[in-house]
């Protein structure tokens, strides 16, 4: 028991009475300094009534809101979320349990990244208030070489945007809107449109030389797959390259495992037998990253081969529906020695693309690929698929249609059981024939006035020497230009919204991270929007704090087939954070714009208009629109708009938060096949190409790529292989006797389910249930005398980084496996970054089509003699605890 | 009566969603876990397999962490057919996590309590599944009354490889293991 | 009580140290805060519950103040010197400190943008995890709603912010003196009722008392050692920390010796 009441009472009265004084006076006079406007602190207000009760162990999980909140991660997916609010505070999150859960009606069940997402939007870490960089200076920029290391200072908001309108109208007044680079940021895309436009950025990024498959050239367009119910008549399921455990995590590979449960066989093509393939029980064929197209042309090799005795080959299949596989098929004006078959056969180059030719370059054994071959006959139903990543890669140009050449060899496509596509996001195990259409927001397009658009994969050198190759937009080919372009300003614009939502971080996601940063310490001015304080917001001058989509009014998404999830407000912004569109409005005002010349309507009324608009395709293909919305929503709204009759009160599907379609195997939907009506009528159907068919020989597509003038590999319209830049073949100092070169191994990134891309990456939970580590082959860490959680350090010409070993049988010698997305942290004295950042070891070079790739880079690792790596689940700075 | 989970082997990628859905159920510190995945390995390149296992607390019907625990903190809830616990009458000696073959309870340093798996008691008198079971993507969890559910999984098993002999707490668990979780030699894989 | 010039001592006493406190955490300094850390007035503010005679202020002691907040120990063994050890290195480490340094440091450790070492919300210390808006924020919610106030950046900005929570005392502590002086109107009478005062100032104690130790206490010296351990003892920061954490310490135990008057 204390006794400070009597110590005080022995003390003198006098002595009391003067420190009363003194410290009355001393109170009195910190009282008098202001910290009006300051939020931390208390003021007076009525009492209220107390929060919602308190369970027995003090914890409430059960009163409050429910509402649902958006999964906004570009992983493919956005799945349904819902957390229970009480007063702003989320408690905790559910996913989709609005109806019974089963085959025909699946609930769209996310994932652990969605589920942590509160460790997310409320992270201690959100940027709370606009800050400068400590010395940067307006309109030089100051001293930008602390770009990344400075110290920080808090600035108002109108202060923030004071500085970035003088520094774009500086730069406009003295070198143009094409001096202001924005990769990434819809609507402050629409601001400086209207103020005179910006250098945009374009990349293949996900789709990688899918994108010449699914967009023009071949006449597939779009890849046109079956539908889920469709694929249980198939007898084999080919599968390159995909990981839908960890890369579609929700709903894909539980559809994927009630086909194997039914009898359908899974092969797999990959470096890794990754947990997908060991779900699904499928035949592993080891490749190396990259030689996908060379596995696949000893295939067709061997269909040509056996035709004679297997009857592998569907030919009439071939001249219906395709032309330029042989030479009696090429089209009219064509040299008919360029048709596929004889190049397979190597009638003219001398080199018979055989199954042994094939083993030297991907590593498979010459009887799997004799086997796949027998698999891939016209006597089997089969779904070729790939992921996006064998196509990510540089110089894999040909793979795709090599790949769909394949496919039409045997007869796969647009018949039941049967489909050539990419399987991958959401729409992995069902492809994607719309069963939704999108809800419009209302907002019409603001063109940019300017047309400068770099390719990703060029953006740093072009920021550097002052000039780049003009290409047009990725799916959208120009002839290629040679340009002058001199940027001055790096906006990094935050979200790209639209019905899919993408984050973009720049910096951390393009190639040559190194690279990257040299350039944003080289230009006048660095401003980033975002959230978090990441790679992008690190190395700017002044950062912009925004809002999550939890803070914003609303969005639907139009990502899954079968459902289309509405999402609202769990909150209001933390902090002083502003939402994207806010701040696009705030900025152009700035600028003496008019801000309701870039938003005329409200975000309200924009979410209001999605609702509105969006609609089911029904089984006749007729759109119904899907919200009822009444006289009464309207008013409480308080936006515009007309009533109107639909599947679901707005309310309720607001509430729910998603409205989804129950399926039969009998519906209309399950009998969408790919291209069938093509197939089906050829002639009342063609292709959108010259002869109206699937065209395995390009020409569209061969000018498209010597269009660009670009160096790295050839311009061709057969489909052909090259070896990868960086991948199996460059990894040796000579070819012919085998002898490995400086960078004897292949990196690749597989999509990680600690991220989606490089977001999520600070989660403790998800750090705790995902260590990141290297994929290393047991073969190769016995080799190098690495044992598992051994610091291993990986480099090459381009970078250095740190990892903790995994070592695993499961991958293929030769082959290391960097998880895409972690945090670049490079450590200034030594120069090696611990984040285990993929893009460190990816050089920025590109091939005759301007694919931007990763998947395939050669380095050396070794187990690190320097300290070894802190776990990131105990990395000081963003885990205490 | 008792109830506890199912658990199909087969099915499990090893996602961790579950992991992650207890650990947000819970409002769990970033180490601390009342579910936990581990992934293994069996085999050599290139026919090696891997298998999951996502553990928690199995209710058993003679629970080790009841037996020793000196303060009744520990117990089990007739009524539910679980095995719950008490914080009141917690001391935080760790006896029953040192006593659990599964190594379930977790000390937790900052409040000095053990705590674990509650088989989401509070949420299915809500009406709601355990988070876990409602989360799974490959919907490879199902808790209920474990008769039943050994019932409806009749080959199911309670030990595989990587798990300590049932005899001793007999939990209230039913797996329907992979192959490869019955073989020798797994190694575990951190990844 | 009205007349118990050695209560009204204790209550103003702990009214400047709440009210100061609470400003050095709210915002980035300024020239005339940092004028007040500076002054020898702060030490003998800090050392009033020592066993130091009041007039002896400034006696501080060897240990660094971190060891003597460890040495203060609990409610039955508080070391002599402890507040005039702390209060000392708060008005040395102001002294050695400038206006710029300290904005820059409190930027570092308060604001941002990067993650904060110490991250000063009491959500973070009890959830064990870096994030804000808790169940626990809604219990301080709670407690500033049952007595009459709010968050000022409520809803936007975390209501349990070191400084929100000390400024909540301070507030609390205005309102204990001025009941204690009898002048406390609170009840909007009109009529300074001694009764109503006595009550009044029964129950503000008893608030005081449970939002210490079901709140402040509950974080504060874990908070202190973080930020000693990111900022170094020398900080202004990490030794205003400190005396925040005897502060509400000693509080605690002064708080129930008021609540046994009669």
């Amino acid at each position: 028991m204390t006794n400070y009441l009597e110590k005080v009472r022995e003390t003198s009265a006098m002595s009391r009475r003067n420190f009363i004084k003194a410290s009355a006076a001393a109170t009195a006079a910190l009282t008098a300094t202001g910290l009006t406007g300051c939020a931390n602190q208390v003021k007076t207000a009525d009492t209220g009534e107390a929060g919602p009760n308190v369970g027995s162990d003090g914890r409430n999980l059960v009163d409050g809101t429910w509402v649902s909140a958006a999964c906004w991660h570009n992983c493919g997916g956005r799945c349904v979320n819902k957390v229970l609010v009480q007063d702003g505070v989320v408690v905790r999150q559910k996913t989709d349990d609005t109806h019974e859960d089963s085959y025909d009606h699946p609930q769209m069940r996310g994932c652990g990244r969605g589920r942590s997402q509160r460790q997310q939007v409320f992270s201690a870490d959100r940027l709370k208030y606009p800050m400068k960089r400590k010395h940067w200076e307006p309109l030089t920029g100051g001293d930008k070489s602390l770009r990344g290391i400075d110290e920080w200072e808090r600035i108002s908001w109108d202060e923030a945007l004071t500085y970035v309108a003088d520094e774009i109208k500086h730069v406009m007044d003295a070198y143009g809107p094409r001096a202001i680079y924005c990769p990434g940021g819809d609507d402050i895309f629409r601001t400086l449109a209207l103020n005179g436009g910006y250098t945009y950025s374009h990349s293949t990024s996900s789709v990688g030389n899918w994108a010449w498959l699914h967009n023009y050239g071949y006449g597939f367009i779009g890849l046109e797959g079956n539908d889920r119910y469709d694929l249980f008549n198939s007898d084999y399921v080919v599968m390159f390259g995909s990981n839908p455990a960890w890369s579609s995590a929700g709903n894909p590979s539980w559809f994927y495992k009630h086909l194997k449960d039914a009898g359908v066989k899974f092969i797999a093509i990959d470096p890794f037998f990754n947990d997908s393939y060991d779900l699904l029980d499928a035949e592993w064929i080891p490749v190396y990253p990259g030689s996908d197209a060379a596995l696949l042309l000893g295939v067709a090799h061997t269909m040509l081969a056996e035709d004679g005795e297997k009857g592998l080959i569907d030919w009439d299949f071939l001249h219906t529906y395709a032309s330029g596989f042989d030479a009696e098929s090429m089209p009219e004006g064509a040299d008919p020695k360029e048709n596929f078959m004889d190049y397979v056969l190597g009638t003219y180059d001398g080199v018979p693309k055989t199954a042994e030719w094939a083993t030297e370059h991907c590593g498979a054994a010459p009887e799997a690929i004799r086997k796949l071959a027998e698999v891939m006959g016209k006597a089997n139903n089969v779904n070729l698929f790939s992921a996006f990543a064998p196509g990510r890669i540089i110089n894999a140009e040909y793979f795709p249609a090599i790949f769909a050449t394949v496919g039409l060899m045997g007869g796969h496509i647009g018949k039941p059981g049967n489909s050539v596509t990419t399987s991958s996001n959401s729409w992995a195990a069902n492809s994607r024939t719309d069963m939704f259409v999108a809800g419009q927001t209302g907002l019409e397009p603001l063109p940019n006035p300017i047309d400068d658009m770099i390719n990703d994969v060029d953006a740093w050198d072009a920021i550097l020497e002052g000039k780049y190759l003009h290409t047009g937009m990725t799916y959208l080919f120009q002839p290629g230009e040679v340009r002058d372009i001199d940027i001055h300003i790096i906006y990094h614009g935050g979200l790209n919204g639209g019905s899919v939502g993408t984050e973009v971080c720049s910096l951390q996601t393009k190639p040559n991270l190194n690279k990257g940063i040299e350039v944003h310490r080289k230009v006048d001015f660095v401003v980033t929007q975002a959230y978090t304080y990441n790679t992008d917001a690190r190395y700017s001058d002044i950062v912009l704090p925004v809002t999550t989509e939890w803070e914003r009014e609303g969005r639907l998404f139009n990502y899954q087939k079968e459902a289309m999830i509405a999402y609202g407000k769990v909150c209001e912004p933390l902090f002083e954070a502003k939402s994207d569109q806010q701040v696009a409005r705030e900025l152009a005002e700035k600028l003496g714009l008019n801000p309701d010349d870039a938003f005329p309507i409200s975000e309200k009324q924009q979410y209001f208009n999605q609702l509105a608009t969006a609609a089911l395709l029904d089984e006749t293909g007729t759109p119904q629109p899907v919200a009822t919305i009444t006289q009464e929503d309207i008013d409480a709204w308080g936006v515009e708009g007309t009533p109107q009759e639909g599947l679901i009160p707005l309310q309720q599907w607001i509430d729910q938060g998603v409205f989804s379609v129950p399926r039969s195997k009998d519906d209309a939907y399950a009998a969408c096949i790919g291209y069938a009506a093509f197939i089906e009528d050829p002639v009342a159907n063609p292709r959108p190409t010259a002869s109206g068919k699937f065209e395995i020989y390009s020409p569209t597509v061969r000018d498209m790529f010597a269009s660009t003038t670009r160096e790295n590999g050839v311009a061709s319209a057969t489909p052909v292989w090259q070896p990868i830049l960086d991948g199996y073949e460059g990894s040796f100092a000579n070819w012919e006797t085998k002898e490995k070169g400086p960078y004897p191994y292949i990196v690749y990134n597989p999509h990680y389910l600690r991220r989606s891309h490089s977001t999520f990456d600070n989660v403790g939970w998800l750090r705790n249930a995902w260590a990141h580590p290297v994929y290393i082959s047991a073969q190769d860490a016995r080799e190098k005398g690495i044992a598992d959680g051994d610091t291993v350090i990986l480099w090459n010409d381009n970078g250095k980084t740190l990892r903790p070993a995994c070592v695993t049988e499961r991958l293929m010698p030769g082959v290391v496996g960097l998880p895409h997305g972690g945090w670049v942290d490079i450590d200034e004295e030594t120069g090696i970054d611990r984040g285990g950042a993929d893009n460190i070891l990816c050089g920025s070079h590109t091939s005759v089509s301007g694919v931007i790739g990763w998947n395939s880079c050669l380095i050396d690792f070794a187990k690190y003699d320097g300290e070894p790596l802190m776990a990131d689940i105990e990395k000081p700075q963003t885990v205490i605890f | 009566m008792r109830q506890g989970f199912y658990y199909n082997e087969e099915n499990c990628t090893g996602c961790r969603a579950c992991q992650i859905a207890c650990c947000d159920k819970n409002d769990l510190s970033a180490d601390v876990t009342f579910r936990q995945v581990s992934s293994f390995e069996t085999g050599a390149f290139p026919q090696a397999r891997g298998f999951h296992y996502s553990l928690t607390c199995n209710h058993c019907e003679s629970p080790a962490c009841v037996e020793v625990c000196p303060n009744e903190a520990m117990y089990i809830d007739e009524e539910d057919g679980t095995v719950q616990h008490d914080d009141s009458k917690c001391i935080g000696c760790q006896y029953c996590a040192n006593a659990c073959p599964y190594g379930v309870p977790r000390y937790i340093e900052e409040i000095s309590l053990t705590h674990k798996c509650d088989g989401c008691i509070t949420l299915r008198r809500n009406g709601e599944q355990p988070a876990c079971v409602a989360i799974c993507p490959m919907r490879a969890l199902e808790f209920g009354d474990i008769d039943e559910l050994r019932a409806a999984h009749p080959d199911g098993v309670d030990k595989i490889s990587v798990l300590p002999d049932p005899s001793q707490t007999t939990p209230s668990i039913v797996i329907t293991p992979r192959k490869a979780a019955l073989e020798n030699g797994y190694r575990t894989v951190v990844l | 009580m009205h007349n118990d010039e050695a209560v009204k001592s204790l209550l103003q006493n702990r009214r400047f140290l709440y009210e100061l406190l609470f400003r050095v955490f709210a915002a980035e300094p300024d020239e005339a805060l940092l004028a007040v850390l500076r002054d020898d007035h702060v030490v003998g503010e800090c050392a009033y519950l020592d066993d130091a005679v009041i007039e002896e202020a400034g006696a501080g002691g060897d240990a660094a103040c971190g060891e003597g907040v460890a040495a203060a120990g609990d409610a039955s063994g508080d070391a002599g010197a402890a507040g005039a050890a702390c209060g000392t290195a708060l008005v040395e480490a102001a002294r050695a400190a400038t206006v710029d340094g300290l904005r820059s440091e409190y930027t570092r450790q308060f604001i941002g943008p990067a993650s904060l070492p110490a991250p000063p919300w009491e959500s973070v210390f009890r959830a064990q995890k870096p994030v804000l808006f808790q169940e626990s924020t809604l219990a301080v919610r709670a407690a500033y709603r049952a007595a009459g106030f709010k968050a000022a950046g409520y809803p936007h900005e975390a209501d349990d912010h070191l400084a929100t929570e000390l400024s909540f005392m301070a507030a609390l502590a205005e309102q204990t003196l001025a009941a204690a002086e009898g002048t406390d109107d609170s009840d909007g009478s009109g009529t300074d009722g001694t009764a109503a005062s006595v009550e009044r100032f029964a129950v503000l104690v008893d608030v005081q008392r449970r939002f210490l130790d079901e709140h402040l206490l509950v974080w504060i010296d874990e908070y202190a050692f973080r930020l000693t351990d990111a900022a170094g003892p020398r900080s202004v920061y990490a030794a205003a920390a400190s005396v925040a954490a005897l502060v509400c310490r000693r509080d605690s135990d002064l708080l129930a010796e008021l609540a046994a008057l009669d």
